[in-house]
């Protein structure tokens, strides 16, 4: 485990200590791709098959994005005029059985 | 044997079990001794949210689907304001389904893949996306 200093730039270059990445088989110029998750921040080469978590991580990300966009995470604005509508739809549910 | 091949964001209609009474209703007079009750068929659209590995399994029987609801106009210009995060909201021709629609995505069921009747139609790229956000902040994925 190696202690680095984090230093942030508009630019999408990740520098690291050249040992560190050669340890990784990385080579200099090696296109990457970062993956954001709430545990962190993890980098792999491109087109490297991804472990499944990593894998995971991106399609989450693209799905919170999309939610996101959609107002998914908006305040809940369900009134009596909503349940007007659902309440009867949700009431035939309650009679469905699983086939 | 399932007769049908399935894909993920298609409509079909499918014959429901259904019963005139609610199922809690039943349990509670089957509690009281009276346990005759009626079972019956209601044809309704559904969407089918199960991945295409297990759609594509002859051997395997069963679908995950969210019930559909036709809406009135009217109804889905409120539903769409409120936007509420597990309906998924269709015009009136989207997926082959001739009037606005509601889908609600956190009243998943699970049905034989033999109730499923008449293909309907197929979901449009931009709604599946859709469908996969709001199904993955419902099952708590996100």
């Amino acid at each position: 485990m190696s202690a680095l200093i984090l230093r942030l730039s508009n630019e999408l270059i990740v520098s690291l200590p050249a040992d560190l990445a050669q340890r990784a088989g990385w080579q200099d110029g090696m296109p990457l791709q970062a993956v954001v998750s709430a545990q962190g921040l993890e980098l792999h080469p491109v087109g490297q098959v991804l472990p499944y978590t990593a894998d995971w991580r991106i399609r989450q990300a693209q799905l919170r994005e999309r939610a996101t966009a959609l107002g998914v995470y908006e305040p809940d604005r369900r009134d009596q005029e909503y349940w007007q509508i659902v309440s009867p739809l949700m009431e035939e549910l309650d009679h469905e059985l699983y086939a | 044997m399932p007769t049908s091949t399935f894909l993920r964001g298609q409509l079909w209609w499918a014959a429901v079990p259904y019963l005139p009474e609610k199922p809690l209703d039943v349990l509670r007079r089957s509690k009281a001794g009276e346990l005759r009750v009626a079972l019956t068929f209601k044809h309704r659209p559904v969407l089918v949210v199960q991945s295409d590995f297990y759609n594509a399994q002859p051997r395997y029987n069963y679908l995950v689907v969210a019930p559909v609801h036709s809406l009135k106009a009217e109804d889905e210009a409120r539903l769409r304001r409120v936007n509420y995060a597990a309906d998924l909201v269709l015009e009136a021709g989207e997926g082959g389904l001739p009037q606005p629609s509601v889908i609600f995505l956190n009243q998943l069921r699970t049905l034989h893949k033999n109730v499923a009747e008449n293909f309907i139609g197929q979901l449009p790229p931009h709604r599946i996306e859709e469908m996969d956000a709001r199904l993955a902040f419902c099952l708590g994925l996100l």
